[in-house]
Formats: structure tokens, C-alpha cells, sequence
């Protein structure tokens, strides 16, 4: 069968599906009905909301500019950093100064990429230049593209990752995929219902309400309290959200009696990590990502896992907002690093952003919505290096290289990153990714321009892709600096 | 035998559970209390016998009813009263006798071929009549849609649909024009207790944030205008602004938001004149003696003046860098309090303007303090045109992404925009009917952090500006930063669309300004904001909006009746290039010289194609009937809010059962709906309401709950509002929040720490005689839920009134909170 793509309009009517699976029944019973158990590899996504701008993240120094296209410092007079203090990646490009710090707590980004912050050596790839053809600059519609993997059609309300897991129910665990935030987002909605929480230590209710029995019909069809109220199928399944209604609420109240039974809300990090969640100064920021670790830590069988950094919307004072954003970022990922080494060959932490930012900063010392942006990715499979952002893949001129001269243009179409990590990471070994990443097959046969080449920055069964960009190793002095640090 | 009405007719129903005694007359044998607690059965009055007929067989049966013994038992006892005396004898089928026989009056309303209840004192009662209908569901239904949820007073005065129209009509009509608060002193009271907005003196209270949305929460509650306050919270998430982005965009940038006087060491040496290394408190006021502005001491955090180290003393290196004199909106809460009150003034502006032309709401909005410093267009200036208010001008307040407008169109208005800002100007300035501060943008700009010159470090702020009865903050336009050139709006070269795929058409808009005086550049505006308006998609992108908000998520599901009109069957077969009857991927991808030379956007094509099949039929293209004739209203009326409203409201779409239930509340929906059903009172008392271990009062913390519940309000970040689709609201997240709420609030563990608003879960059980769950359980899902409850749930919910699990307050409360955290009651 394949797998359903849901509209707005279909997806208040999920009925049909979820009916099918038998409404009432515990979601892991569900799944555990669906198919079985194949991959215990996992992701963790942070989606940067407000359009990160990926010229300020990775500085590409390197674009001397072409006729009346001005290179990055001439574009940028008052934005662009001073050189020495970003942190060069490949001798082409280098990373924001907020991404690296010399202080406890402060992110590690740069020593991470280029390997030196402990013995995993290089497994962090920036990929510059990704987007989709017929850019969208509407955050509504270009995260929707971003996360429905349909770029032109802001109607779909299905996740990529959603439509993942719906293809690969896992039968071993009860909680296959979960977000940290205050709402759905669209990455992770679909058919399979995906339990969101503001934080492991708030997703209870009060201790007087009476969560009950799901209704179990060939013996008490009534069952108990409100899993009895929301697991009863005499509702009209035609009504639009009645069924989304009632198996959100079972899900709710089975994830619930889980997470009081299996999932310790406190659980401390892994050694060293604890400083770089508590340096990020973003309240809900820091509670996401730390939970998003204790998920991945806590509940076997979690594929899927994600959560929303915002503020990056900087059409002004991008010289005060972008630091404190990056910075928290890169402490997010280093913390992510420390926390998650035990599972580091597993596991995939990625960013998404729905666009990049005008390459020409405005007058009120920011940017505005333009093309193409840049996507972090790291994790014991990945190919450590940047890539689309070097002298063979980034010519002079390119920072304005769209039609109407005034944005960056995209080199790799973002569903081709989405296509490697599933299929070289999550596994795809019914090979339904056209149903995941719709049309993927067609896209990429029939792609002249080279949007869907693989970057092979995903290291598939330690196979290896090709290698990839050259890349600079840190000054000496740094790698003392860290061994102190380390042995202190 | 005379049967007479029992008093108040309220009353009636405390006999429910007294059984025997209610209604019962010896020859009946039953109880004839049958309506539902406040829903009143419908009636024919005169039809005695039922058969749906009033002819010579009613006064026969009201006869033998009253004389025969074991004749048949009436089921409408009202129906019998022919002449409303109040009371049943041989006066009732007389006087039917006289009318179909003789010259008499027929039986008042309901008579006759009527449908209706009888409110008056003298109610009989009415067991069952089958031949008019049980509105109760529909009414319920609009209610939902059209205020923040019944409530029982409703329920009991709109008994029948001609109950419902007239409501909403009244809602429509009677609402006042320019709406003010004022006209509900109540309300009123209650919202000025929130002590919104800036005061002077470092005493702006905290919060406010939270007091702003109290605003909602409690206009929401309790206003009697509740469509006017639908559709103004509805628009005011139309032309959303983040109130902590308009805080920190303006007060937090250097040059704008002024700076504040910090500490370090050269005043240190002037204050410390003991010359010990540190400051105490005497020392402190006795220099602010001399300098007022400056901070009392008693406003220096603990952590330094009080710290273990140096108790009351303050330190050279605690001085340092702490702020020691506040400019006038210096401090957080202050800036805070500023920004809520130009967020409240721009929602009192909608508010006005709700039910009036689109247009003024679309000006008002360009025009607020609020969006001008929200979407950066106070930053906004000739030499550097910043885009993002012009973006978001279309996209998300006029025409709907991608529609019409293009990037061009968004530079080039963008330069429109160009000098737009907001300035502290003289009261004076402003005429007393300019709500929204707009209407004078030559005022002159005050500065309003004026110091002392050349006296560092004694430059403390000048506090001869400082008098906000004398200020305010209003929309202002620099002419030096207007670009005074030419502009080119929607020239159908630049490959703009509308919600069809076809091209503009007409020429494009051309603005000269004709001088480089400040009503020149506003002139521009003017003539973009007629050309804006002027285009069918904005009434289709509103209309839609509203039908959304109303009726249903989902258009498609309307119905579509009508065939095509002669107009957009042109359209359709230009596209149709083969005649096929539907429009094919090749033919939409067709190259249009010039203007769409890579054919027409897909993006257009996956709209219109419903069914996703890859094709458009003429059906797709269609427009559903009530969002074509609410286009028709729109343009009929230019614009005029109200009466898209009726349209929408009016339509057998709305009017019917087709779209009860098909929408998620959001989770202010869900609150307010609550209080309103419980006939709640706020609860503005801050020695109550905890959040942690903070004392907040209900109102308040319900505004922070909110937000856990995913309901960001005014501190929604992003420009496009919140979602007015349920899957956006239909989550884990968003109903653990919600169902943690209605728990605490009506089945509190502990009253001081889970008390959000005073209800009386026993006022119910005494006036109506709920004396156990059955009654109670019937009772309240009535009020909560029209009475939409499946007996397994009933069950069950007469369980939790029984087994009340530990921690519950009472019996009710228990079975109070298992209602309202049942899937219908998520649902509207």
C-alpha cells in the first residue's frame, strides 16, 4: 500500500487510517501490529525557524566577487566580522567567531569539524547552498516545503520524517518519533501520531485526573476514566477531526502512562556535556535540545527526534541577534556531541532552515529573506567537510548568482540531503523512498543541473563517498589550548 | 379539573428529582417534566392530540383529557393551554371553538403552523411534540462560531433557529460602531484592573505581557458583544505583531531606545565620600538628592547591596556597570508596559473598525505604532529599503502568499513605505478621534531620552520630557528618508498571479509623487492602498479567512452548486486549450509570452487540484457557492466586514448541522468556553492563581497557561498569526496542556494553587436539583456539549462522580472536569 499523503484537506478527515488501525488501541500495539523492527539508527533535527542566514553562519571568503556581484565583505561593510575571528574551515570559507569559543561553555563548532575535539575525528559536514528550485521567500511557505519535502505545495501536511516512520512502523518500541516544542510541526505530522511535549518533567497531568483503561471490546468496552472516554469508537469518523481528536488523546494518555513508567525527566547528561546545555541562554531552546538527548538516550527504539530554534529572522540588528543565535546553536551541538557519544555511530544530528538571507546586508544592520541557505549535519556516519563551498563549487560572483542578481543560488536541492539520510542512515530497505521524499526517483533521473547529486556526505556502512573537501586543520595552539582544557 | 403553571417556570425543574410531586396529575401517571433542564421543547399550540393538525379533534381532545376518565394522556401539556392563561380548563377548548368555528382569535404563538417555545413565567411544560424540531444541536453549533461558547443564559433565551438568526443579527447589527470598553462598564472595571501599560516612576507593574492578553481573556468572558470580539481577535491575529519583538526592536537599539546611565568608577568616587570602598544607603540617597532621576536605593537588587560579603553596602566593583539612572522607558517592565499599550491600541483600532470597510483596517494597520516598529518599517528608508513590511503587506494582510504580487512588487512598495516611523509627539498632535495616532504624521518628533549635556558622568536623563499626558507615541513620516522617485506596482510583466494561474491584467500602477512634502508620500500610499484592495483576491483571501474561521477548515467541503460563470469559463477553456473539460499538467505549464514565459505556477495547479489526480476540473475551479457570494458581498459593499459577516452567517453553510463539530478550539477557545459555560467570574486577586511559586491571580496565570498550551497570543513570533486549522492545534502538547488547565481550574486539588476562576460547581446542583451523577452528569453535558455524548462516555462520567479520585474537590467537580476533558469539548 502505499503511503497516504495528507492535505489539509484530507488530514482533518484522517479517519479512514487511524480507524483502521483500530482506534483505542495503544499506538505501540498499533505499530506493533504494522511491521517489524529493522533499524536502530537514529536523527535529532534542530529546524532554525526565521531563515538562518547561511553567508553570516559559514563566511564564504573565497567570493571575490565578478563584475557588479560584490564579494561577502564588500556586500556586508557593517556585518561582515573581522576575518581573524571566524574560524576557517577550508581555506575558502570559515565559520561565524560565535560558533567557537576559548571559554568552558563556549561552543566547539570549529574543533568539532575539523576533528579535534576528541578521537571521532572529522564527522561534521556543512553543506552550503542548498535549497530548491523556484525559491519561495515566504517563511510559511518555504518551512512547509522544508518539511512536507514538496516544494510548490504549501497544501501537504505531511512530514518527511513522518512519512518515514509511517513506512517503517517499528513493532519494539511504543515511541518511534517525538518533538520538544509547543506545537506540531509539520516535519513530524502524518498518518503516525507523533506525541509533542514542551519537556519530559511537564507531559503529565495532575495527579486527581483519572487516566484509565483503554476500552478493550471483547471484554469491558467501557474501560476507564479518559482512556476509556477517547478509546471509544462510536464517534463519527466522518465528522472532520473527530478521529484525530480521539487518537490524539489516546496517544496523549498512553505516552504519558510511558513516560511515568520509563523516562526519567531528570537524567544528567553524559560527563561535560552539562556546561554547554547550561551556557545556552535560550530557556526553551536548552530544555529542547537536552531532552531531545534524553530521549534519544532513554527510549529504545527512537528513531526520530526534533526540535525548533527561532529568532533567526534578522532583517535588523543582525550584528546583535546573530552571535546570540549561533552561539547558542553551537553550544547545542557540542553539548549534542559530548551527550550522544555513546550512540555517536547511530546517530544523525541535523539542522534545516527555510531559507538563507539577502546577500547584501539592508540598512538597519540586517538581512532579508532570499535562497539558498546552509544545513550542518554530524554523527558518527557522516563525512566530515564542507561541501558546495570551495573554488571548484563556488566561482566568483556566486553570492549573487540567482537571475535577479541579488541572492545566493542553490547547488544541491535539500531533498537530496533528506534522500541520504534515509537511505544511507534511517534505511529504506523497501525501497519506498518515493513515497517519502515524494518523486524522488523521477526528480533526481530526470535532474540536469546537478540538484540532486549525491554529496555522499554520509559515510553508507562505513563504505565511504567520495572524499570530501579538502580541509584545514586548526592552528596548533588550539589543539594545546583543548588538551588543557581536557585534562583540567 | 384545572391544571395551573407552577410559579417560575425555573422552578419547574427542582421537581425533576422530586418525581411524584412534578407535574404529576393522577390520571396521567408520568412525569411530564420532559425538557431538557433550560432546553425547551417545541410546540404547535392548539395541536392538543399531537397529529399535527388543529381541527375540530384538539378541543374534542383536550375534553375528553379533562373530563373522560383514562382517555389519552396529552404529550405537550403547553400545547393544550389554547388561550395562554396559564392554566388548563374548559376556557382552552372553548376558546379553540370559538376560533375554528366562530370569530375568535387563534391560539398565540407558537399557534397554529408554528414551531416555537413558550418562555413565559406560566410555562406548563411540554413532554413531546413530534412535528417541530429540536434546534438545540444547530443552536449550539453557531454558538460556537459565533462567541466564545454558550453558556446557559444563551441556551435558555435562543430556544429555536428564528431565536438563533435574530441573535446573530443582533450581534451584527446592534453592536455598537467605534466599540469602546467603556460601553460595558463592567468589563471595563474589570480590564482597567489589569494595570495595562507604562506608569511613571519605576511602578509599572509586571507582567505585562500577560495583563494584555488578560485583556482577551476577559473581553472573551464577558463582553455581550461577542462577534464584534470573535472577529476582532480574529483580525487582530490577521495583522499579528509580536509585542516582545516591538519592545526589543525599538527600545533595545542603540540611538533609539536610548541608553541608561550605568555606575562606574568616577561616580563611585563622587558618592563614596567617606572614601570607605563602598557605598551605603546613605551616602546613595543623599547624592539622589541632588540628582533625582537616579534609582532609591531600596530598587538596587539584594544580591548587591545586601549581598554575605558587603551587606548594605554596594561595592566599587558592584557599582560598575550597573544601572544606576533609569531614561524615561529605561527599564524592562517599562518598555514592556510601552509596547503592550501600542499592542492594545492597535486592537482597540480593529476593534472599531471590525465590522467596517477591510480598507480602514488595512490602513490602520500600516499605520500602527506597533506593526511600523514589528515589520521594521520605522527602519525603513531611501537609501536602504527594508522589504519586510511591504512583504508581509501582501502576503499576509492583503492578497495571500504568492498571489498578484511579486518580488518586484515588494521593492517597489517597499520605497512606498520608505520614512515610515513612530515618534513621541505632543498629545496636542493628535485629534481626539484618531484612535490610532495616525492621521498627523507631520507632527514633530520629541526626543525623548533629552540629557544634560557635556557633564559625563552627571548626564542623567532630563526630565523635562518625561510627562505622558503631555506625549504619546504616534505614526510619523520623516520626509528625508522617503524615496520620493517613481514606482511601478503590478505590471503584469513582472509574472504576477492570481489565485487562478492567470495573469494580471490592466495596467500597471504607476505612482509620481507630486511633491517631496510628507502628504506627497502619503498620497502614495493612498493610491497603493485603493490598488490593493481593488483586486478580487484580497475579498477572496479574507473571505476565505473568515468562512475558515466560521464555518469550516476545509472549502472544499462546501458545496458547489452554481456552474461556472460566463467569465471563468472563458478562463477555464483558455487553459483547456484541447476542450477536454479539465486542465492538464502540459496545459498549465503552457508558456504565456511575456508576462509567463515558464508557464503558469505550480503551486497554483496543486491548489486547485483537489483530488490530487493532475488534473483541474471545471468542478476544482469552481468556486465553492458561500465563498462566491461572499465575494459578491464584498465587492457589493466595498469591503464592508459586517456584511460578509451576514453572508457567511446567513447561509444555509452556517445555518445547518452540515459543519457542526468540524472544527478544533484553539486552546483559548477551550478556557473561555469553560468559564463562560460555568458562568464564571476572573479572578483578578493576586493573593491566588499560582504558577510555581508564584502568586499571579487566575487571569494572569491563565495567560501564562496559555502559552504552555501552545497559544502564544501576542507573543506568537512570526508574522503570520496562529493557525486557525485544528491540525494546528490538535496535538499531544497543545491537549495535555489544555486538559491540565480545565482540570486544575474546576477540580482543584489545592484552592490556592490551582484557582484560576470563581465558579460555584453547587449553584447548578441546588437550582436545577442535581441530587446525583445521572441528573449531573445530564446536566452539565447538556451545557458543555449540547448534550453530544456517547453513552459509553456518559458512563463513565457518571462513574467519575461517583468514584471521585483522590484529590478531588467534590463529587461534581470530578464529574465537572471529566466533561470538559472529553474529545467534544476540544471540538467547536
Amino acid at each position: 500500500m502505499a503511503l497516504g499523503r495528507i492535505g489539509r484537506r484530507k488530514f482533518l478527515k484522517l479517519g479512514a487510517s487511524l480507524s483502521a488501525l483500530g482506534i483505542g488501541m495503544p499506538p505501540f500495539l498499533q505499530r506493533a501490529l504494522a511491521g517489524p523492527t529493522f533499524s536502530n539508527k537514529k536523527v535529532l533535527f534542530m529546524f532554525l525557524r526565521g531563515g538562518m542566514d547561511g553567508i553570516q553562519a559559514v563566511i564564504p571568503w573565497g567570493d571575490q566577487g565578478a563584475g557588479s556581484a560584490q564579494s561577502y565583505e564588500q556586500a556586508r561593510p557593517n556585518l561582515s566580522p573581522d576575518p581573524s575571528a571566524t574560524h576557517d574551515l577550508n581555506g575558502f570559507c570559515s565559520l561565524f567567531p560565535a560558533f567557537q569559543g576559548a571559554e568552558m561553555g563556549e561552543p566547539r563548532v570549529a574543533d568539532i569539524f575539523h576533528g579535534s575535539f576528541d578521537e571521532r575525528g572529522q564527522n561534521l559536514a556543512v553543506i552550503h547552498r542548498c535549497g530548491y528550485e523556484n525559491q519561495n521567500r515566504s517563511h510559511f511557505s518555504s518551512q512547509q516545503f522544508y518539511e512536507n519535502g514538496i516544494p510548490g505545495n504549501v497544501q501537504d501536511e505531511t512530514g518527511v520524517l513522518n512519512r518515514y516512520i509511517t513506512a517503517y512502523p517499528d513493532a519494539s518500541t511504543p515511541i518511534q518519533a517525538a518533538a520538544l516544542n509547543t506545537n506540531q510541526m509539520v516535519l513530524l505530522k502524518g498518518e503516525t501520531l507523533v506525541p509533542v511535549l514542551r519537556s519530559i518533567g511537564d507531559f503529565d497531568l495532575p495527579a486527581n485526573v483519572n487516566l484509565g483503561i483503554a476500552p478493550n471490546p471483547p471484554g469491558d468496552p467501557l474501560g476507564a476514566g479518559l482512556k476509556g472516554a477517547y478509546g471509544q469508537a462510536g464517534f463519527n469518523p466522518l465528522v472532520p477531526y473527530n478521529s484525530l481528536t480521539y487518537s490524539t488523546g489516546s496517544t496523549l494518555l498512553d505516552s504519558i502512562q510511558f513516560f511515568r513508567d520509563n523516562v526519567d525527566a531528570e537524567a544528567p547528561p553524559a560527563a561535560g556535556a552539562e556546561e554547554y546545555y547550561n551556557a545556552i541562554t535560550s530557556n526553551s531552546f536548552r530544555g529542547f535540545v537536552q531532552d531531545c538527548a534524553r530521549l534519544l538516550k532513554q527510549v529504545d527504539g527512537l528513531q526520530v527526534v526534533g526540535c525548533n530554534q527561532g529568532g533567526y529572522d534578522t532583517h535588523g540588528s543582525e550584528n546583535v541577534n546573530f552571535p546570540d543565535l549561533t552561539a547558542n546553536l553551537g553550544r547545542a551541538l557540542t553539548a549534542l556531541y559530548i551527550d550522544l557519544k555513546d550512540m555517536w555511530n547511530d546517530v544523525i544530528v541535523f539542522t534545516i532552515t527555510e531559507f538563507g538571507r539577502t546577500s547584501a546586508e539592508n540598512a538597519n544592520l540586517g538581512t532579508d529573506h532570499a535562497e539558498a541557505c546552509v544545513m550542518f549535519a554530524m554523527g558518527g556516519a557522516i563525512n566530515g567537510g564542507v561541501y558546495n563551498c570551495d573554488s571548484t563549487t563556488w566561482p566568483n560572483g556566486t553570492l549573487f548568482s540567482t537571475s535577479n542578481g541579488r541572492y545566493l543560488s542553490h547547488r544541491t536541492d535539500f531533498r537530496a540531503i533528506y534522500h541520504e539520510i534515509i537511505t544511507k542512515h534511517l534505511g529504506d530497505p523497501e525501497g519506498r523512498v518515493d513515497e517519502i521524499i515524494p518523486n524522488y526517483t523521477s526528480l533526481s533521473t530526470g535532474d540536469v543541473d546537478g540538484y540532486f547529486t549525491p554529496l555522499n556526505f554520509i559515510n553508507a556502512g562505513g563504505g565511504g563517498g567520495p572524499t570530501p573537501m579538502p580541509v584545514k586543520r586548526p592552528p596548533d595552539a588550539v589543539d594545546e589550548r583543548l588538551d588543557v582544557e581536557a585534562g583540567g | 379539573m384545572t391544571f395551573q403553571a407552577r410559579g417560575h417556570r425555573w422552578c419547574l425543574h427542582l421537581f425533576i428529582a422530586l418525581a411524584a410531586s412534578c407535574w404529576l396529575a393522577p390520571s396521567l401517571g408520568s412525569n411530564l417534566c420532559a425538557d431538557d433542564f433550560f432546553r425547551l421543547t417545541q410546540f404547535s399550540r392548539g395541536d392538543n392530540n399531537g397529529d399535527s393538525r388543529y381541527n375540530i379533534g384538539d378541543p374534542l381532545f383536550t375534553l375528553n383529557f379533562l373530563f373522560v376518565p383514562d382517555s389519552d394522556r396529552p404529550t405537550c401539556l403547553e400545547a393544550l393551554d389554547a388561550n395562554d392563561d396559564d392554566s388548563l380548563d374548559i376556557s382552552d377548548p372553548v376558546y379553540e371553538l370559538t376560533n375554528l368555528f366562530g370569530t375568535g382569535d387563534p391560539p398565540p404563538a407558537p399557534g397554529p403552523g408554528e414551531c416555537g417555545v413558550d418562555l413565559s413565567v406560566g410555562y406548563m411544560g411540554c413532554d413531546q411534540y413530534d412535528f417541530c424540531p429540536d434546534d438545540t444541536a444547530l443552536i449550539v453549533h453557531a454558538l460556537n462560531r459565533v462567541t466564545y461558547g454558550p453558556t446557559e443564559d444563551l441556551l435558555t433565551k435562543i430556544q429555536t433557529r428564528d431565536d438563533l438568526v435574530e441573535y446573530i443579527t443582533s450581534q451584527l447589527d446592534d453592536a455598537p460602531d467605534n466599540y469602546d470598553q467603556r460601553m460595558e462598564p463592567e468589563l471595563d472595571t474589570q480590564i482597567e484592573a489589569l494595570n495595562l501599560g507604562f506608569v511613571e516612576a519605576f511602578s509599572t507593574p509586571g507582567r505585562q505581557t500577560e495583563r494584555l492578553k488578560s485583556t482577551l481573556v476577559l473581553n472573551a468572558a464577558l463582553s455581550r458583544w461577542q462577534l464584534l470580539h470573535v472577529v476582532t481577535q480574529f483580525f487582530n491575529n490577521h495583522f499579528h505583531s509580536d509585542l516582545t519583538a516591538v519592545r526589543d526592536q525599538f527600545f533595545r537599539r542603540g540611538g533609539r531606545g536610548g541608553q541608561s546611565n550605568r555606575g562606574d568608577a568616577a561616580v563611585f568616587a563622587v558618592v563614596d565620600t567617606d572614601l570607605s570602598g563602598g557605598i551605603d544607603e546613605v551616602e546613595w540617597e543623599a547624592y539622589r538628592a541632588l540628582h533625582s532621576p537616579l534609582r532609591p536605593w531600596t530598587s538596587f537588587s539584594r544580591r548587591i547591596r545586601d549581598d554575605n560579603v558587603s551587606p548594605g553596602i554596594i561595592t566599587a566593583d558592584e557599582f560598575d556597570n550597573v544601572v544606576i539612572a533609569y531614561w524615561k522607558y529605561g527599564r524592562g517592565t517599562d518598555q514592556r508596559g510601552i509596547a503592550a499599550e501600542q499592542e492594545l491600541r492597535e486592537y482597540t483600532v480593529y476593534r472599531r473598525l471590525a465590522f467596517g470597510a477591510f480598507k480602514g483596517m488595512l490602513e490602520a494597520c500600516a499605520k500602527s505604532v506597533a506593526m511600523t516598529i514589528y515589520l521594521n518599517n520605522f527602519e525603513n528608508i531611501a537609501s536602504e529599503p527594508n522589504e519586510n513590511y511591504a512583504r508581509e503587506y501582501f502576503e499576509l494582510q492583503s492578497q495571500g502568499a504568492d498571489r498578484v504580487y511579486t518580488q518586484i512588487d515588494i521593492q517597489e512598495a517597499a520605497r512606498v513605505f520608505t520614512g515610515w516611523s513612530v515618534g513621541w509627539v505632543q498629545q496636542s498632535a493628535i485629534a481626539d478621534d484618531d484612535y490610532n495616532h495616525m492621521n498627523n504624521p507631520s507632527a514633530t518628533v520629541f526626543p525623548i531620552n533629552r540629557r544634560v549635556s557635556n557633564q559625563r558622568p552627571f548626564n542623567y536623563p532630563d526630565t523635562a520630557f518625561w510627562d505622558d499626558s503631555t506625549y504619546t507615541w504616534a505614526f510619523v513620516l520623516n520626509p528625508n528618508n522617503h524615496d520620493f522617485g517613481t514606482k511601478v506596482l503590478f505590471d503584469p510583466l513582472y509574472g504576477g498571479v492570481d489565485s487562478f494561474g492567470n495573469p494580471l491584467s490592466g495596467a500597471a500602477l504607476t505612482i509620481t509623487p507630486s511633491g517631496n512634502a510628507v502628504t506627497d508620500a502619503m498620497q502614495e500610499f493612498d493610491l497603493l492602498l485603493d490598488r490593493t484592495v481593488a483586486f478580487r483576491d484580497v475579498a477572496k483571501f479574507i473571505s476565505t479567512k473568515l468562512i475558515q474561521l466560521l464555518v469550516t477548515d476545509d472549502l472544499s467541503d462546501l458545496p458547489k452548486t452554481l456552474p461556472l460563470s460566463p467569465v471563468m469559463q472563458a478562463l477555464f477553456d483558455a487553459v483547456d486549450t484541447d476542450g477536454s473539460g479539465s486542465i492538464d499538467f502540459d496545459e498549465w505549464e503552457m508558456p504565456i509570452p511575456l508576462v509567463l514565459p515558464n508557464g503558469r505556477p505550480i503551486a497554483v495547479f496543486n491548489e486547485l487540484d483537489v483530488s490530487g489526480d493532475g488534473l483541474i476540473t471545471e468542478l476544482e475551479y469552481q468556486e465553492p457557492d458561500l465563498l462566491g457570494a461572499a465575494i459578491d458581498t464584498w465587492q457589493a459593499e466595498d469591503g464592508n466586514i459586517r456584511e460578509v459577516l451576514r453572508t457567511i452567517l446567513m447561509s444555509d453553510e452556517f445555518l445547518s448541522l452540515d459543519f457542526a463539530q468540524s472544527k478544533v478550539k484553539t486552546p483559548f477557545e477551550s478556557v473561555v468556553s469553560a468559564m463562560r459555560a460555568l458562568d464564571s467570574a476572573p479572578d483578578l486577586l493576586s493573593t491566588s492563581g499560582f504558577l510555581g511559586d508564584q502568586q499571579l491571580g487566575g487571569v494572569l496565570a491563565t495567560a501564562v497557561e496559555l502559552v504552555g498550551a501552545g497559544m502564544e497570543l501576542w507573543d506568537f513570533s512570526d508574522p503570520t498569526g496562529e493557525s486557525e486549522f485544528g491540525f494546528d492545534w490538535m496535538h499531544t502538547v497543545g491537549l495535555l496542556e489544555r486538559l491540565k488547565y480545565l482540570n486544575r481550574a474546576t477540580n482543584p486539588q489545592d484552592l490556592n494553587t490551582d484557582f484560576r476562576f470563581f465558579y460555584d460547581p453547587f449553584i447548578r446542583q441546588t437550582d436545577w436539583g442535581l441530587t446525583d451523577a445521572e441528573l449531573s452528569v445530564d446536566f452539565f453535558s447538556l451545557l458543555f456539549l449540547g448534550g453530544d455524548l456517547l453513552s459509553e462516555q456518559r458512563t463513565l462520567a457518571i462513574d467519575a462522580y461517583d468514584n471521585p479520585t483522590a484529590g478531588s474537590l467534590t463529587e461534581v467537580t470530578s464529574a465537572i472536569a471529566f466533561l470538559l476533558s472529553l474529545p467534544q469539548f476540544q471540538k467547536q
